[in-house]
């Protein structure tokens, strides 16, 4: 039971919260739209609201594209060289990706912090930013996460080097 | 070593590498950070802030939009009204799919997109008809170019935000040059077919008959003016007009055309998810980046470089148009324009460039873009869906290249193309 539930998150997880998120912000500036030409009255909060879904949507998507490898690169050098060496240039590239992704996950914790320390307040909807800026670290995490897992079970399955494009060809 | 030059250097060490485009800006500027005394945090704060900009939400609005008009058979319509008039000429099925593409395109904002929703029907169309694979490959893949250069376009909301210039005046910029392109691709079209002499019965129009199909159709063709009429009528901003664009899009798909199932939903919310992914983000680096730049008064450097070759606005335009089609081949498109726009932003307006002019010229550019090997993304969707190789279909579109060259030069000389309508409607003049 628990394993199905893990293998459902692991899957959908990114998915669900994401679509969630770009529904919600649908959902508010529909409804800014409609307030406004209807009623001719502003909606200070769908505003606010529909631009953290935002925020978060992009965040938690980069962690969905690094999962699926849909993160954007240049790769038509990889054509110069010898494809076996290629999945490991490809291996270095990922571990640099790595690295950078969790000295900006602690860098996005200060950043959380610090909020927490000196709050401030979302002007229309009162939130606390600190809660807003989770995401940042949130996301470098999850990513991170996403891309050793990649790698977990690339090493596994003996499949990583199947990992490396080149000349940007989708696989 | 100065900030600058570990900056630059780590950038094309780490794109070199094949680090994702994103993250390569991310770490440049993180380890340029570390030889002057900026505190790191800065980075999540950029991070945060520099996609913190509300005409961004725009794009995966417009994504989310077309995605859902494409699953809902809002295509098929499109397709079954453009066929009837292009039916009289030689490769009427290739200039149907440039106009049909066209129509896509103010519906939809993004080049792959275009290819995709109108090649996957035209594509196999084609090919049925005794058409040549890499032609059908050739005229989707350049047809879905006009995808960015018609409004709705996320090239150009991005690069109104960046440049800091009207977004509806950059949509209302990029008619005349859209319908001006989509012509050219639908004159290759033609003379293409008839070069090679494709069998294919010319059929007799039948103005009742298109009329009918007309009626048939109305919903989904009346979506570009409800799209596009409420943004040049000044009525809504651009993320108004995304979102009523994904309404329409739910009302047409969901319970005009009955196509539209929770599945079909799920994923087109999926693709608004992965542009924010993918290269949403990467204006959230390239913000850090581009701080690092402006802190150390690159632009100006950059400005004063390109001044010293030559002070004359066409020449630096030609310079400039040379140096987007090499680019194109190895980037992504909206990546150039994000790290771009910045950097080439202050010698433009030195040189007196309506900056109007040159954000159409950047996005014809990256039009061609699309279409150079090795990275011609365009390429990549029609060459799966026609099942030809990268390699021909790259060749089959070297005569729509010349095309948008062509084109390219005749707009890149008259201003007057791209900033008229802009002007007359009080946008962007000051």
């Amino acid at each position: 039971m628990m394993s199905k539930t893990f293998a459902f998150l692991d899957e959908h997880l990114e998915k669900i919260l994401c679509s969630l998120l770009l529904s919600v912000l649908v959902a508010c500036l529909g409804w800014q739209v409609f307030m406004r030409y209807v009623f001719k009255s502003g909606v200070t909060w769908a505003e606010e609201l529909s631009r953290f879904a935002f925020i978060w949507t992009i965040y938690l998507g980069v962690a969905l594209a690094a999962k699926q490898g849909q993160h954007v690169r240049v790769t038509a050098q990889y054509l110069l060289i010898p494809q076996r060496l290629r999945p490991f240039l490809w291996l270095t590239a990922d571990a640099v990706w790595v690295v950078f992704n969790i000295l900006f996950t602690i860098q996005g914790i200060g950043l959380v912090q610090h909020a927490f320390q000196f709050p401030e307040a979302t002007p229309s909807l009162g939130w606390s930013a600190a809660y807003i800026y989770t995401i940042i670290p949130i996301g470098f995490l999850l990513m991170t996460l996403r891309l050793l897992q990649l790698y977990y079970k690339g090493f596994k399955n003996n499949t990583w080097r199947e990992m490396a494009k080149a000349g940007g060809a989708e696989s | 070593m100065t900030t600058l030059t570990i900056l630059i250097l780590v950038l094309i060490v780490g794109l070199l590498l094949g680090l994702p485009i994103f993250m390569a800006l991310g770490v440049s500027t993180c380890v340029a950070l570390l030889v002057t005394d900026v505190p790191l945090s800065m980075i999540p704060q950029t991070l945060f802030r520099g996609v913190d900009q509300f005409p961004l939400l725009a794009i995966p609005c417009f994504i989310l939009a077309g995605s859902i008009m494409e699953y809902s058979g809002v295509t098929r319509q499109i397709i079954d009204v453009v066929r009837k008039p292009a039916g009289i000429m030689h490769g009427g099925l290739g200039v149907a799919t440039i106009l049909a593409c066209m129509f896509f395109s103010a519906i939809s904002g993004s080049g792959p997109g275009t290819v995709a929703a109108v090649g996957s029907l035209m594509i196999p169309s084609m090919i049925r008809s005794g058409y040549d694979r890499g032609y059908a490959g050739a005229v989707a893949s350049s047809g879905g170019t006009l995808g960015i250069l018609i409004p709705p376009s996320n090239p150009m909301i991005i690069y109104g935000v960046i440049a800091s210039v009207s977004i509806t005046g950059m949509f209302l910029a990029g008619m005349i040059p859209g319908l001006m392109i989509g012509l050219a691709h639908c004159f290759v079209a033609w003379l293409v077919a008839k070069r090679l002499k494709f069998v294919e019965k010319p059929e007799r129009f039948n103005l009742v008959d298109f009329l009918r199909t007309c009626w048939a159709s109305k919903w989904a063709l009346a979506s570009p003016f409800v799209i596009l009429g409420g943004i040049y009528a000044g009525i809504f901003t651009p993320v108004e007009a995304s979102i009523v664009a994904v309404f329409w899009a739910l009302f047409v798909g969901g319970l005009i055309n009955r196509q539209l199932t929770f599945p079909k939903l799920y994923q087109a919310l999926q693709d608004g998810v992965m542009i924010s992914g993918t290269v949403l983000v990467i204006v959230g680096t390239s913000t850090l980046f581009g701080q690092l730049l402006t802190f150390e008064q690159a632009p100006t450097r950059m400005a004063n470089m390109i001044l010293t070759i030559s002070s004359d606005w066409f020449v630096v335009m030609l310079l400039m148009i040379a140096v987007f089609y090499v680019l194109g081949m190895f980037m992504e498109t909206l990546s150039t324009i994000i790290i771009l726009t910045p950097v080439l932003l202050p010698v433009v307006t030195k040189l007196g460039i309506d900056p109007i002019h040159f954000g159409i010229i950047f996005v014809v550019t990256n039009e061609v873009a699309f279409l150079t090997p090795p990275l011609g993304v365009n390429l990549f969707v029609a060459s799966k869906m026609a099942d030809v190789s990268l390699e021909r279909l790259a060749i089959h579109v070297l005569p729509h290249i010349a095309a948008i060259t062509v084109c390219i030069l005749i707009l890149a000389y008259f201003p007057f193309f791209s900033t008229w309508l802009p002007h007359l409607l009080g946008y962007g003049k000051f």
